[in-house]
């Protein structure tokens, strides 16, 4: 079993990692530097020829060619990372399966709960987040870990491609926020919402190490892959299957509750619900903080917004838009939180060019 | 769910969705010849150090930093072609 380690970050290797060989590593690194190549491209070339023509509508950029040509290369580097990473983790299987047993024949310290009656809602079962293969809702059998290893990977590489470093992670940031603004905060119970590979999850672990962790998601397959990877860390996490909306736990029975880049996910019923349960699970004096993308960041420019329609319609985004015209504040204020409690920030990245959104109240 | 969601099918840039594909085309050879580099790679660099290049040395080697520069030169030369369709798009 791998040692706890106080540094999680995107380049934390675990037992259930799966090994790139030669080919994989040559594969993935044209993957990187093509991604990274056309981000730079976009951020100059693109960029000039959009303000050149003061276009702001995707038709317009449609009919130039050095947008055609740009991107049909970034839906092609997409899809070719997923088959280059799927490839490698189907290679992988027999060995990673030898690791799971050997995980699971171990004593456990954390623990894996799936409600195999639960309704998947349609929106999470019709939609390939991202372009993923078999989508988060993939789980053939009763061992399938496959989403949550594609999930892991996909990640790590589209981020890298994207600019972030390997020092920076969605979990810490979160941490860093709360121990900033709130520093007498110590949770003893926390529970991290929409929490899919588990990888922030892990975070919240070493962020609070005298917090009992949980973590939520409807994917089984990313809650069996969620499971290994944490033990294989040595990190207490319970996983549940269950909706972030509707987790089944108790009342008033969390100090916090966390989510990451879940809520331009789900529609906006589904955010409306998330809010309600975040009200509803949270003690008194406990405190909620939702992080996902800076959609609204005031002051925004237009090719930067340009590029993230582009995302939604090249990248399996079907709640973006929803997301970027939605008010977080308003919704937990509708949910029970008190206007006054409400908090928005942006918290730049440790090591990448983005900034994170933080959002989120705390229950009087 | 067994099968799983699939993709979206993806929008078509080119009035020709052959140009499209050519591109698909053009980037699957591109990550297979820097497959096949990254091993050529490993056993000139393998036969350089008067090792066997193995299966066992050859997936325990890690190119050195010098060698990522080379594959992001590489990926640079083969995208070179954007700036020229980005500069035939300045002329007025």
């Amino acid at each position: 079993m791998t040692q706890p380690n106080t540094e999680l970050n995107r380049s934390t290797v675990h037992d259930m990692s799966p090994i790139p060989n030669s080919r994989d590593r040559g594969r993935q690194a044209f993957i990187f530097h093509t991604k990274r190549h056309l981000g730079q491209f976009a951020r100059s070339k693109l960029q000039e020829a959009y303000e050149r023509e003061a276009a702001d509508a995707l038709p317009v950029m449609r009919s130039q060619s050095i947008f055609a040509a740009w991107s049909a290369l970034n839906i092609g580097s997409q899809q070719q990372m997923w088959r280059a990473l799927g490839d490698m983790v189907f290679r992988e299987q027999s060995r990673m399966e030898d690791q799971a047993k050997a995980i699971l024949s171990q004593p456990s310290v954390g623990s894996l709960a799936l409600d195999q009656q639960l309704q998947l809602p349609q929106y999470f079962t019709q939609t390939a987040y991202h372009g993923q293969p078999g989508g988060y809702c993939l789980s053939s059998h009763d061992n399938d870990w496959f989403a949550g290893a594609l999930q892991e990977a996909g990640g790590t590489l589209y981020s890298r491609g994207a600019g972030t470093g390997t020092k920076d992670s969605k979990g810490q940031a979160v941490v860093r926020f709360i121990q900033e603004r709130h520093p007498q905060f110590t949770p003893e119970r926390l529970v991290d919402l929409g929490c899919g590979y588990g990888g922030q999850t892990s975070n919240y672990v070493v962020g609070f190490p005298r917090a009992e962790v949980h973590g939520v998601d409807l994917g089984a397959g990313l809650l069996r892959y969620a499971h290994l990877r944490a033990e294989s860390l040595g990190l207490a996490i319970h996983f549940k299957q269950a909706c972030a909306g509707d987790t089944g736990f108790p009342d008033e029975s969390f100090d916090l509750v966390v989510s990451n880049i879940l809520l331009h996910e789900v529609p906006r019923e589904m955010l409306d619900a998330v809010m309600c349960e975040s009200f509803r699970l949270l003690k008194p004096g406990g405190l909620v903080v939702h992080q996902d993308v800076p959609t609204q960041r005031p002051g925004t420019p237009a090719f930067q917004q340009w590029l993230s329609d582009w995302q939604v319609a090249h990248n399996d985004e079907p709640f973006w838009r929803s997301f970027s015209v939605t008010s977080v504040p308003d919704a937990l204020v509708s949910a029970g939180f008190s206007r006054e409690t409400v908090f928005e920030a942006y918290q730049p990245q440790v090591d990448g060019p983005l900034v994170w959104y933080l959002v989120g109240a705390r229950k009087s | 769910m067994k099968d799983g969601a699939q993709p979206t099918e993806k929008p078509v840039y080119f009035d020709d969705p052959a140009i499209q594909a050519l591109y698909q085309m053009v980037l699957i050879l591109g990550e297979e010849l820097a497959a096949t580099r990254e091993q050529l790679h490993t056993l000139i660099a393998l036969i350089e150090q008067g090792k066997l290049p193995s299966t066992d040395a050859i997936e325990a080697f890690v190119p050195d930093a010098s060698f990522d520069l080379q594959r992001a030169d590489w990926v640079a030369r083969l995208l070179e072609p954007l700036e020229q369709i980005a500069n035939e798009n300045k002329q007025p």
